[in-house]
Formats: C-alpha cells, structure tokens, sequence
C-alpha cells in the first residue's frame, strides 16, 4: 500500500536527516574542542539514535522494541540534559539549580525505568499517564526553558546576534515540537494520515536544527547583509571622513563588532596602544592584547572558558594595527566566511588610517610651519625695527658728524690760504696735518655710511655686460692715474645678472686698490679678467696687478670693516673699499678671495651666485 | 645781516655757524655777501619768507634771489619749509637750494619731489667746499634769471 511505503520512505528520510545533522554537530565539536559543542552533539546525537533505535526496533520486532525501550528513554533524557547544559554553557546557570535540574531530570529517568521494569507494557492507564505526563514535561522544560530565555533575550543585540539567537531557539523550539508531535501521535499511530503528517513535520523540522544549531556559512552571511546598506555607508564615512585615528578605530571596531556578532573588541595600534575599545571587561583587553601578541599567523583563537569564548584577529597593513575581536556565546562562529570578510574589512579600514595618519601628519607639519613662520615674522619686525634704527643712526652720523668735520678742515684751509704769511712753516705744516686728517675722517665716515647703506639697499638685478661696467669704472678711474704709466689689460668677459651700480662699485674699488698699490712699479700693469666657472657658481672674474702685495696670513683678515694691510704712511686708505666688495659679492650670492704675495701682486677673484655658505647662513 | 625789510639777494637757512661762515667766507671773495640774510632755525625762516612774526613789517614780495636751506633744522626742517614755499603762490617761483650734510638718498628724492630747484652736499672736503659755494653764487645770483615775483 502506498501510504505504509510512503511513511516508511518518510521515516526513514527522517533519521537520515537527524543522523546527518548529528555527524555534522560532532563534526563541529571535533573541530574546536569545544564543551558547549560536545553538549550539542551529544544532544542531537541523542535525539538521532532514538531515531536509529526506533527503525531498528520496527525492523526487529516487538522483542527488539521492549529491550530497546530502556535506552531509548534513557537517550532520549540524555539528549534533553545536553541541550541543557548547552544551554548552560552559553548562558551560565547558578550551579545549585543545575544541580536541582540534573537531580530532576535523572529522577524521572528512574522513574520511567522503574516503570517498564516493573510493569512492561501493561501497566495501569494512570501510572501510565503519571510517567508520561512527567517524561514530557521534564524534557520540555529542558529543552523550552532556553528557547524562551534566548528568543527575549536576543531583543537588545545587533542584528548579527540577534538572528543567531533566534535560530538557536527556533531549534529548540523545534525540538519540543517534535515531542510533543511524537507523544500525540503515538496515541494516534494507528492513523496513516497523521503518520504522514509526523513524518512530513520532522523532516521539516531537520532544517531548523541544522539552521538553528549549526548555521551554515550562507545563513551567517545572509544575516549580515541586512546590515550591508548602512554598512556600505558607514565605511565609507569611516574611510573617507574619519577626523583621527581615534575616531576612525571607535567607529571601525564598532562596525566590525555589529557585522561579526562579536561582544567586544579593540583596535590595537603597534603592540601597545590600544585606540579604541568596546565592550570590554577591565582584564579582557589585556587577554586581547596577549592573544594578539601570540597569534603568530592564526586568526581564530580558542580562549575556552564558561561561556566559551574566541579570539578573531584581522591585521591591517598600516603601523602594525590590528583589529581584535572578541566572540561570545551569540557570535555566530567565526568561520572562514567571517575571516575573508573581517580581512576584507581591515584592508579598507587600513587605508582610512593610512589617510588619517597622512591628514595628521600633514597637520603636525601644518602647525610647525605656522610656529615657523610666526617666528619667522617676528623676527623679521625685530630685523624691521633694528634696521629702522640704524637708519635713523647713519642718518644721523651723515648729518652731524660730517659738520664738525667740515669746520676743522674748512677753517684750517682758510687759515693756511688767507694768514699763510703770518704763520711759522713748522706751524703751517700742522694745520697741514689737521686739515688732511680732518678730510680722512671726512672720507671714513662716507665710506662707512655707503657700506651700512649696501646692506639695506634691494638688489636690481637684471642681465648686463661686465665688459661695460669695467670700461666705466677704468674711465672713472683715469684721472687718479694722473701722469703714471699703467697697462691695463681687459680679458674676455662673459655678461652676468647683476645690479649694474653696485658692481661698477666692485670693479672701481678693486680696480683703484690694483692702481693704488701698483703705483710703484715702473711698469704698472693691471689685468681684468674671467675664468671660465661652474654651472652653479658662473664664471669667475678676477683683478690682478703687479703690486706690493701682501702676506697671506693676515688674507682672513682682508674683507673686514677698517682692515688695512699696509701702513697708512706707504698706501693711504680708510679700510673699507674691500668690506664694500665683499659685502656686494656676499648680496649677490657669490663669493669672493685673494691669492697675493709679499711685493708680488695680488688677485682678488670673485663669482656672483652658487655660495652654498652664503644661502646657508642665510636661512639659518 | 642785511637790515629787516630791506631787499636781499640770498636767504640762507643755516643753524651751523661753522657752516655759515665757511659759506660767508666763500661768498665774501666773490663779492657775493653784500646782501645775504642768515635765519638760524626754521621757525624764523618761515617767519621770513612769509612775513609773519619778527618779520610782519616785511613785504612779501621783496623776496631773495635764492634761498639756500639746510634740511636739519630746529623747530622746522628744511623739507617742511621747502613744502610750504612751493605750496604757496606767492612764494613758490622762488629758486630753493638745498644745501645739506644728508647725503641720504630719500632726502634728495623728497626734495626734488616738493620742487627743488637744486640740490648740494656739502663737502667735508673745503677745496670742493669753496667750488660749490662759489659756482651757486655765481649761477643763480648772476646767471639764473629770476621771474618777476608775483
């Protein structure tokens, strides 16, 4: 008859389906170790031999069938108790009602025995009932109890959880149905039609252990994606936005916390700051932080304990950070779905903090450069201010110190030529004396007033032809030569950026010292010239003569303010002419120095720009 | 001095005495100084020029041939003064030399800036000293031709 074929089909389909749910539960358990994993295949390890148990009974005969009975009570008690303590392992029961509920549970187990020891099959209809009543509610509480608490309990967790928790107790829940749908339809199995139905309502029921128990990698990640809208959003606020690196790891580890279903985590930085925490106990960040130390390659790590709880680790590639994730009880599992997904994250959450730490970088470096310029500004307004005064000082000394000056020379001049006949020679070599050095002081104080002035003149550069300059600063310089015989020599040239007037100012000074200390020398000859230079420094100009020279261990000494190299008595001079010519040289950014020998000429040599010292001392 | 109202040749604005009788001495030799009128701060020279003050019985349209100044002075200085004569009609046709120690590049600017007609540093240097004095007497008492005061 079809009807029996089809039950018998269905039933059969029934225990495949338990024994295949159980495989994969011990599967899992032999997979991590874990205790609360032992409980729940022990359980559906249970509810499958009773399954095993009942067809094998059918299949033998009823004398199979009563032997079996007391294993099959005893099993089934036992699947009820491991869901239990299941239960147990991931919401901790106080140990005196575990006991209590244990003591319960074993008592009725023994009552049940007792029962079928003593009277087999016929005992009275109400011991019947009494044992019945008993087994049923016993298990049910075993099994119900966890299912309710779960399904409350998953009200306030992130959807992730939330959807574990569930399924956890729709399973449960499952397997109560599928109690109470055998103890009422035993009384009914004479009936095909609710036969079938048992049958059809178990098989249904197989998937909602195996989501509820053991969730596939598919369910896990269908439930994250009802997350995935306002995640895509999230990350890209988190990537994108994030102000600071601790912004960016609170909201990071947030998300990732959400979409794991992990209790808790923390975003580590290196080895030892930790940026943010969430959920974490006082002592679990210390336990994070050692798990992550020691992971070496691993990203899962078993902590075990009651409940049992694990360790996912996802390194990022910026600074040694790591994102540690702490899962409980209601954290789905961290598989290898979790893993790809978790890495996949960190990648995207490594370049916002590696944008966060360039924006902070770059804001560090934003705000030295404001101390740097502030500084800068303030000292140049005190450079401003120095430089005023000492305006205001040459201004001065142009003004008044040249008056008294003109008064000693102007009244002495007038002595020596209205009263020079009343006057004693020895008296009118005197004034002589007194008007010369009133002028000498007279061309001292020009000269210095025209050097500080250099310092505070801006340059006018442009591009202009040394040829030029030197033919003026020669012409310039024809009527000190006066009767006296002197070869000047001008070489090739090269043009340069320069400020014209300031270097007409080199070459007369360089060229009246080359006249001055020549004039000597029957034969005085002067040469001007270029040596061909660097890229960076240009060619190199020259001036040499063939005059008394001087002795380069005093060379140091040649470009400073009132420094003279011969006595004042054989070459007159107020010692500023080559301070003039260094200070010009310094201003264009050349450099400038001598080679000379006692009674053997001198060459002073210069460049306009490339003097690294000079830029240096500069920025300094 | 030449007398308080009476026609001058030269006002010359000078609070160094050394300076001006240096500057005499010069115009002396070439018959220069019969009619010179020296003021020592900038106060009597405006005073002067515009006839106000110690100088009220004055008339202004007697008025020097030339007026040297001096740029650093009491009370008022020689830009002052040089502002003040070539901002006012009656005045402003006057020849103004400014015959200074400021050898400062913004005080020849400013100068010409307000009009000047010339401008002398004076010489530490008396040789040149005399060759100054000498050439500005010369030019603009003898060669320059004035126009008619208004």
């Amino acid at each position: 008859m079809s009807q029996g074929v089809f039950i018998t089909v269905s039933q059969y389909a029934t225990t495949a389906a338990f024994a295949a749910i159980a495989v994969l539960t011990v599967r899992d358990w032999l997979a991590t170790r874990d205790m609360s994993r032992m409980y729940l295949a022990l359980a559906i390890g249970s509810l499958a031999a009773v399954s095993i148990l009942g067809q094998v009974g059918k299949a033998l005969g009823p004398s199979f069938a009563s032997a079996s009975a007391y294993v099959t009570i005893t099993v089934f008690l036992v699947s009820g108790l491991a869901l239990l303590l299941f239960r147990h392992a991931v919401i901790p029961l106080k140990p005196r009602t575990l006991r209590v509920v244990v003591g319960i549970v074993v008592a009725t187990g023994l009552l049940e025995i007792g029962v079928l020891a003593i009277f087999g099959r016929t005992a009275p209809r109400s011991i019947q009932l009494v044992a019945a009543a008993a087994f049923v509610l016993v298990w049910s509480g075993c099994v119900g109890e966890p299912s309710v608490r779960l399904w409350v309990a998953a009200r306030r967790r992130t959807v992730v959880q939330r959807a574990r928790m569930r399924a956890l107790s729709l399973g449960y829940l499952a397997i109560v149905a599928l109690l109470l749908a055998s103890v009422f339809t035993s009384s009914l199995a004479a009936q095909p039609a609710f036969q079938i139905g048992f049958a059809l309502a178990t098989i249904a029921i197989v998937p909602l252990l195996y989501a509820g128990f053991v969730p596939p990698a598919w369910l896990r990640r269908t439930w994250r994606q009802s997350e995935e809208a306002v995640f895509q959003q999230a990350i890209r606020d988190i990537v994108m936005f994030a102000s600071d690196q601790h912004a960016l790891a609170t909201r990071s580890l947030e998300w990732a916390i959400r979409l794991t279903g992990a209790d808790a985590g923390l975003f580590l930085s290196g080895a030892r700051t930790i940026l943010a925490t969430q959920g974490l106990a006082s002592d679990d960040a210390a336990t994070l932080q050692a798990a992550a130390a020691g992971a070496g390659g691993r990203t899962v790590i078993p902590l075990g304990g009651i409940p049992p709880r694990s360790v996912m680790i996802a390194r990022l590639h910026v600074n040694d950070a790591a994102i540690v994730l702490l899962g409980g009880p209601f954290t789905p599992v961290f598989g290898s779905d979790e893993e790809a997904w978790l890495q996949q994250y960190a990648a995207m959450v490594s370049t916002g903090l590696e944008r966060v730490r360039l924006v902070e970088a770059l804001a560090q470096t934003n705000g030295q450069l404001e101390g740097k310029v502030r500084e800068v500004t303030e000292r140049t307004q005190q450079l401003e201010a120095a430089n005023r005064e000492l305006e205001a000082f040459s201004y001065t000394i142009s003004h008044d110190l040249r008056a008294p000056l003109r008064a000693v020379s102007g009244f002495t001049a007038i002595l020596l030529e209205d009263y020079a006949e009343g006057i004693p020679a020895e008296a009118r070599g005197y004034l002589k004396r007194v008007k010369d050095s009133g002028e000498h002081m007279g061309h001292l104080v020009d000269d210095l007033l025209a050097f500080s002035r250099l310092g505070r003149q801006a340059l006018r550069t442009q591009r202009v032809s040394i040829r030029g300059i030197v033919d003026r600063a020669v012409a310039q310089l024809a009527s000190t030569i006066e009767a006296r015989q002197v070869d000047v020599v001008i070489g090739e040239l090269p043009d340069a950026e320069c400020d014209a007037a300031l270097l007409e100012q080199v070459f007369v000074n360089l060229l009246s010292n080359a006249y001055k200390y020549s004039r000597r020398r029957e034969q005085a000859r002067v040469e001007v010239g270029a040596l061909e230079g660097t890229a960076t420094e240009g060619p190199t100009y020259f001036v040499r003569d063939n005059g008394a020279g001087f002795d380069m261990e005093y060379a140091g000494k040649l470009f400073g303010v009132f420094q003279r190299m011969h006595r004042s008595e054989d070459f007159e001079g107020t010692g500023v002419g080559l301070a003039i010519v260094h200070r010009i040289v310094e201003r264009h950014g050349g450099r400038i120095w001598a080679e000379a020998k006692v009674d053997g000429g001198a060459t002073f040599y210069f460049t306009l720009k490339g003097a690294q010292q000079w830029r240096t001392s500069v920025a300094a | 001095m030449a007398d308080i109202g009476s026609s001058v040749d030269i006002l010359m604005v000078e609070d160094n005495a050394n300076d001006e009788a240096l500057t005499l001495h010069e115009l002396h030799k070439y018959h220069l100084t019969n009619r010179i009128q020296v003021v020592r701060d900038g106060q009597e020279a405006l005073e002067y020029i515009f006839c106000t003050g110690r100088y009220a019985t004055r008339d202004i349209k007697e008025q020097p041939h030339v007026i040297l100044l001096d740029i650093k002075l009491p009370f008022v200085d020689g830009l002052e003064i040089l502002r003040r004569i070539k901002q006012d009609q009656r005045t402003r046709t006057i020849p103004v030399v400014m015959l200074t120690s400021s050898r400062e590049e913004r005080d020849l600017i400013e100068s010409y800036r307000l009009g000047v007609n010339s401008y002398i540093v004076k010489p530490v240097d008396f040789d040149q000293f005399k060759e100054s004095a000498r050439t500005l007497g010369m030019y603009w008492l003898l060669l320059n031709k004035p126009p008619k005061a208004a």
